[in-house]
C-alpha cells in the first residue's frame, strides 16, 4: 500500500471514530492504567520504605530493584505464560488470554520502575530532612506520610516513567494477552498485526493515537521533573 | 532552667579518634556558650553527637541528669533544613503530632513569623527563600519546638550582616529568657559578642571553658592562642 493512501486511510479512521480502533484504544487504557494503579499501590510504599529504612542487606534489595527496571518484557511474559497456564501454578483461576493475565505482565513491569524511583526522590529528601525527623522525633510511618508529601513531584514522576513503559509495552502482552480480537486486543499488538497483515491505515491509525499518549506522557513527567528541580 | 551534660564522650570512626572524652555543660545562667576551634577540631562531630545524630562509643548527653526526651534538642546547622512547603507550614510541622489546640499552634506560627519578619512570606514556598530568611525560618521552627538547649553550628557563617544580626538578637533574647545556647562559630567577633564563656577544641579535644574575656585576654593553650592570632589575622 502507498504511504500516502495509508496515512489518509489512517486520518479517516481517527476522525471518524472507527468503533472497532476505538475498542482496541480503550481496553488499551483500562490496562495500561489499572496495571499503573496496582503497581503505584505496591511500589510507592516499597520505595518510601527502602527511602527511610536501614537493614542488613538493603543496598542488595536497592541494586535487584534498578536492574529489576529493565526487565525483558518477553521474559515477563513467558513468566506469566508458565505461571497462568493450564498447567501451571495459578493455571487453576483460568487467567490466560485474558486482560487479567495482561495486567499482571504489566505490574510486574512497571513495579520496579515505580519503586526505584520513588526510592530516589525520597531518600533524597530523607537526607535532607533527617536531622529535623530526629530533633522532633518523628515516626517512621509519618516520616513516609511526609515524604510522599513533600516529594509528590517525584512520586508523580516516578508513576508516569511506569504509565509510559506500560503504554509502549508489547511483548508481555501479547504472549499472555494472545492479542485476541475484541478481548485482548491493545493497541501494541494491534500494530504488530495490522502491520503484518498488512493493513497499514489501521497500524497507523493506532500509532498515531500510541505517539501522541506516549509523547504527552513523557513530555508531563519531564515537565514535572523539572519543575521539581527549579523548587527544590 | 535546664542543665546540659555532655559526659565523657569518646567518638572513633575509621581508626581515628574524633572526640577524646570530651564533657562539657550548658546551663541557663551561663547564657551563650561559644564552641571554637579550627576547622577539623571536632566541633561538628561534638554538635552531631550532642544533638543524638551521632551515637558516640563512650559517654553520654543527659538534659537535667536524664537523657534527653524527644523536642529537647533543638539544633541549627550551616546549611538549614528546608521543608518543600510554605514557610508557615514549616513551622505548623513542628505541632504535627502534638496535642496542642489550633488556635494556640496559629498564634504561635504567626508571632514567630512576626519576630523573625517573615509574615510577609508566611505562604510562600520555603524552597525560593533567600539563605538569610532560610536560616531565620529554621530558627523559628527550632525554637516553636520550645527546646530545653539549642545547639547552633555555624548557624549565621553564610549569611548577610542583617540576617546574621537578627538572628544573633533573637538567639541572645531567648538565651537571655533561660535557653541554654551553644554557639559554634569562626567569627571571633561575634562569640566576643555573644558569648559569656568559651569552650575552644583542639584535635578532639575540649579544653575547660574560659570566661570569653579571658579566652581572648589570657588564652589557656598554646594551641588557642594561635587559633585566636590566625583567625583574627
Amino acid at each position: 500500500m502507498e504511504l500516502g493512501t495509508a496515512i489518509r486511510g489512517a486520518f479517516w479512521l481517527l476522525v471518524s471514530g472507527d468503533a472497532q480502533l476505538l475498542e482496541v484504544i480503550w481496553l488499551s487504557l483500562q490496562v495500561n492504567f489499572t496495571a499503573v494503579a496496582i503497581a503505584t499501590a505496591i511500589g510507592l510504599p516499597a520505595g518510601a520504605w527502602l527511602a527511610t529504612t536501614r537493614f542488613v542487606g538493603r543496598q542488595t534489595v536497592i541494586t535487584i530493584t534498578n536492574a529489576l527496571m529493565g526487565l525483558p518484557p518477553v521474559v515477563v511474559g513467558l513468566m506469566v505464560y508458565m505461571l497462568v497456564s493450564r498447567n501451571g501454578v495459578f493455571g487453576v483461576f483460568e487467567l490466560l488470554y485474558t486482560p487479567t493475565a495482561m495486567i499482571i505482565a504489566q505490574v510486574i513491569l512497571v513495579c520496579p520502575i515505580i519503586t526505584a524511583l520513588t526510592r530516589q526522590g525520597l531518600e533524597r529528601i530523607n537526607a535532607d530532612y533527617t536531622p529535623l525527623f530526629h530533633g522532633l522525633g518523628v515516626s517512621a510511618p509519618r516520616r513516609v506520610a511526609t515524604l510522599l508529601h513533600d516529594g509528590w513531584l517525584d512520586v508523580l514522576t516516578a508513576i508516569f516513567a511506569g504509565l509510559g513503559r506500560a503504554m509502549a509495552e508489547v511483548g508481555a502482552v501479547m504472549i499472555v494477552g494472545g492479542n485476541i480480537n475484541h478481548y485482548t486486543r491493545v493497541m501494541t499488538t494491534s500494530i504488530t498485526l495490522e502491520t503484518a497483515r498488512g493493513e497499514l491505515e489501521k497500524a497507523l491509525a493506532l500509532g498515531v493515537v500510541l505517539l501522541v499518549l506516549t509523547v504527552l506522557i513523557n513530555g508531563m513527567g519531564r515537565w514535572l521533573s523539572s519543575t521539581a528541580t527549579v523548587s527544590a | 532552667m535546664a542543665v546540659f551534660n555532655g559526659d565523657s564522650i569518646r567518638l572513633m570512626r575509621a581508626g581515628q579518634v574524633l572526640l577524646d572524652n570530651v564533657s562539657l555543660r550548658l546551663q541557663a545562667q551561663s547564657a551563650i556558650t561559644a564552641l571554637v576551634g579550627a576547622n577539623g577540631s571536632g566541633k561538628s562531630s561534638l554538635v552531631s553527637v550532642l544533638a543524638g545524630l551521632t551515637v558516640p562509643d563512650t559517654g553520654e548527653v543527659r538534659v537535667n541528669g536524664k537523657p534527653p526526651l524527644v523536642r529537647q534538642i533543638g539544633l541549627m546547622t550551616q546549611k538549614p533544613v528546608i521543608m518543600r512547603r510554605s514557610v508557615a507550614g514549616n513551622f505548623a510541622y513542628v505541632f504535627a503530632g502534638t496535642n496542642l489546640a489550633p488556635h494556640v499552634r496559629q498564634a504561635r506560627i504567626h508571632a514567630m513569623l512576626l519576630s523573625l519578619d517573615l509574615a510577609h512570606k508566611a505562604s510562600q514556598p520555603a524552597t525560593t527563600l533567600s539563605v538569610g530568611e532560610a536560616q531565620r525560618m529554621a530558627l523559628g521552627r527550632c525554637l516553636l519546638q520550645q527546646p530545653a538547649v539549642l545547639l547552633a553550628d555555624e548557624a549565621t557563617s553564610s549569611l548577610d550582616p542583617a540576617s546574621m544580626l537578627l538572628i544573633e538578637k533573637i538567639v541572645l533574647d531567648e538565651a537571655a529568657r533561660g535557653l541554654p545556647v551553644l554557639w559554634v562559630s569562626h567569627n571571633l567577633a561575634q562569640v566576643q559578642r555573644m558569648a559569656s564563656r568559651v569552650y575552644f577544641m583542639h584535635g578532639g579535644r575540649l579544653a575547660p571553658a574560659q570566661a570569653t574575656s579571658d579566652f581572648f585576654a589570657k588564652p589557656a593553650s598554646i594551641e588557642a592562642a594561635r587559633f585566636i592570632m590566625r583567625e583574627k589575622t
